[in-house]
């Protein structure tokens, strides 16, 4: 006779979006292995984040980019049946086309306009071989491009720190700098936990309130993270 | 607690229940909810939910939320004298947006003033360099008042005319008596992510939205008027799932075996525990619901489309050409007199202005 009023409830999508170089110079000093491990090692953290924060739902792909770009896994897949499929690394670095690319995605549709802010995550060591501000521009002009939560980590000091740091879109926060493997595990894990905790309860807020680009609050981050100590363990 | 309000023609019903991720984190629920509706002629019926922000630099948000349902009650009971007639000039509109705003303004001031903010939450405020710029009438700089932003809708209904006003998110559902689901406002670009239009912003009274409707002989006023903060749309998988709302709350009226009334009933008693279910499978968020029931538009309905046993499950749109279901029945009569709320339709003895006078049914 009644019944609780609407049609069918659901929780908000996050999607949380992994843009990884794979250009020759990954194969160098073990950097794509690492970006395996570390990514793969992450996961179960991510999970138990996302577990805690029911009323997100994470859905994680990963977008590869070398000598033009693709998607390693197209469809947004629940993070607790999300697999990650080891990388190979050749070719040349073309981060822009890897941005537009992932600005298709990024449209309404697929994307709807109830979404969280997308989490967007891009790892390279090198600098882009093709038009990247091209491809910027492509991902800001979608909506959801400029409301992502943009995190980007340099492996290496071949990494082109200004492309990274446009692709933030914000002064408030730099790249992430990975010197050796131990410190792009740690980064992962932290974008994976304590960017993604964020992005999964941001609470309302007004235009520019948020510095430029970081669109939810994003934790401080630690100083192990964001700038560990130089060592003898520098490989890259 | 459910509030409501059971009048000869009207019934208010409406709740704000705290948030699924709020319970998890401890936040308090920073929506409220009030309404006004004036004695002994009923109308006008003033509801008015309002959202306060989440973020942490919002932390006196709930209070801000409760002054500005506080001053758009206020302000807004100043249309009982003010017919069709003199609202349709739009400069009434704008002046009432300003004049909310100001008053919001001086409340949060003298709040401020009462309580000033603790170093704590001096620290969380987001003080940006050169923003000295200060609010007419000398009120506090912008980034102290943002420590109370809120969204504030606001609906009206007058024995002329129904206003509907809004600023920043949540929605408004409207259910005709042929079982229409409307939103009267346009769509806001603006309110995407998790970003909103709010008090606390320099020019806020330019980013309200607004729809006034005129009610005469060919508008009549809806049988539902539903306002929501933005928790609740956000708990359904899409607007289309969200709009059914209004014609299944229409329908729990109409279906109840004992009656209209005590369809009523049903809702006020189910209505928290359905937006804690909502918050707890959809957004987490906050959410605030107010519905006025028109009870001589639900009975219209109830007439068109339902016997005992027959019941129109079609969503319609106002897009839509099909005519109303319409199926009549020995047995109405025996709801009718179970019910025994059916007063003559107060809008039929309303004067009806003229054609030229119904442009301000826009932006």
């Amino acid at each position: 006779m009644t019944k609780m009023p609407g049609g069918e409830l659901a929780t908000r999508p996050l999607h949380f979006i992994w843009i990884c170089d794979c250009s020759g110079s990954m194969m160098a000093e073990g950097k794509i292995q690492s970006l395996n491990t570390a990514i793969k090692e992450a996961l179960p953290a991510m999970r138990k984040v996302a577990d805690e924060n029911p009323n997100a739902t994470v859905l994680v792909r990963a977008l590869k980019f070398s000598s033009g770009a693709q998607w390693v896994s197209k469809d947004p897949t629940p993070v607790e049946n999300f697999k990650w499929f080891d990388l190979d690394a050749d070719g040349v670095t073309d981060m822009g086309k890897a941005l537009s690319i992932l600005a298709d995605e990024l449209k309404i549709p697929p994307m709807t306009d109830r979404a969280l802010p997308p989490v967007l995550v891009l790892i390279s060591d090198g600098q882009p071989t093709d038009d990247f501000d091209s491809g910027l521009k492509k991902l800001m002009d979608q909506a959801w491009g400029k409301k992502a939560v943009r995190i980007s980590i340099a492996i290496g000091g071949d990494a082109d720190n200004d492309v990274l740091q446009k692709f933030i879109g914000s002064s408030e926060l730099k790249p992430l700098i990975a010197k050796n493997a131990e410190a792009l595990i740690k980064q992962i894990k932290w974008v994976s936990t304590a960017v993604l905790q964020s992005a999964s309860s941001p609470a309302s807020q007004t235009k520019d309130s948020q510095p430029p680009g970081t669109n939810v609050p994003i934790p401080v981050v630690p100083d192990d993270i964001n700038n560990p100590p130089s060592g003898a363990g520098d490989v890259w | 607690m459910v509030k409501s309000l059971n009048k000869k023609n009207f019934r208010i019903v409406g709740t704000s229940v705290e948030g699924a991720s709020h319970k998890r984190s401890g936040k308090p629920n920073q929506d409220r909810i009030n309404f006004f509706i004036s004695d002994p002629s009923n109308l006008p019926i003033i509801l008015v939910v309002a959202d306060g922000h989440g973020g942490k630099s919002y932390f006196r948000s709930g209070k801000g939320a409760a002054l500005a349902i506080e001053t758009s009650l206020d302000v807004c009971k100043g249309l009982e004298k003010v017919p069709w007639d003199d609202i349709k000039d739009k400069k009434i509109i704008d002046f009432l947006c300003r004049d909310i705003v100001q008053k919001w303004l001086e409340k949060v001031n003298s709040d401020i003033q009462a309580n000033p903010f603790t170093e704590e939450e001096k620290s969380l405020l987001k003080i940006k360099k050169g923003s000295s710029s200060k609010r007419p009438g000398g009120l506090n700089n912008i980034d102290l008042i943002s420590a109370y932003g809120s969204t504030l809708i606001t609906a009206v209904l007058h024995e002329t005319y129904v206003l509907y006003l809004q600023l920043g998110d949540g929605d408004i559902l409207t259910v005709a008596e042929d079982g229409n689901i409307d939103k009267p406002l346009p769509e806001d670009k603006r309110l995407f992510g998790n970003e909103t239009t709010s008090l606390c912003l320099p020019e806020a009274w330019s980013d309200f939205r607004f729809r006034l409707i005129p009610i005469d002989s060919s508008n009549k006023p809806p049988a539902l008027i539903i306002i929501s903060t933005d928790g609740y749309a956000n708990s359904y998988l899409s607007e289309h799932e969200f709009e059914k709302v209004g014609i299944d709350l229409l329908e729990n009226i109409c279906e109840h075996p004992d009656g209209m009334h005590a369809g009523m009933d049903y809702i006020e008693e189910n209505l928290a525990n359905w937006l804690n279910e909502a918050s707890e499978k959809g957004s987490g968020d906050d959410i605030t619901v107010g519905i006025i029931c028109n009870l001589s538009q639900i009975k219209k309905y109830r007439d068109n489309n339902y016997e005992i046993t027959i019941k129109k499950k079609e969503i319609k749109h106002v897009s839509d050409d099909t005519p109303p279901l319409a199926i009549k029945s020995e047995e109405i009569a025996k709801h009718e007199k179970q019910d025994n709320i059916l007063p003559p339709d107060p809008s039929e003895s309303i004067d009806s202005p003229t054609n030229d006078n119904l442009g301000i049914d826009q932006l």
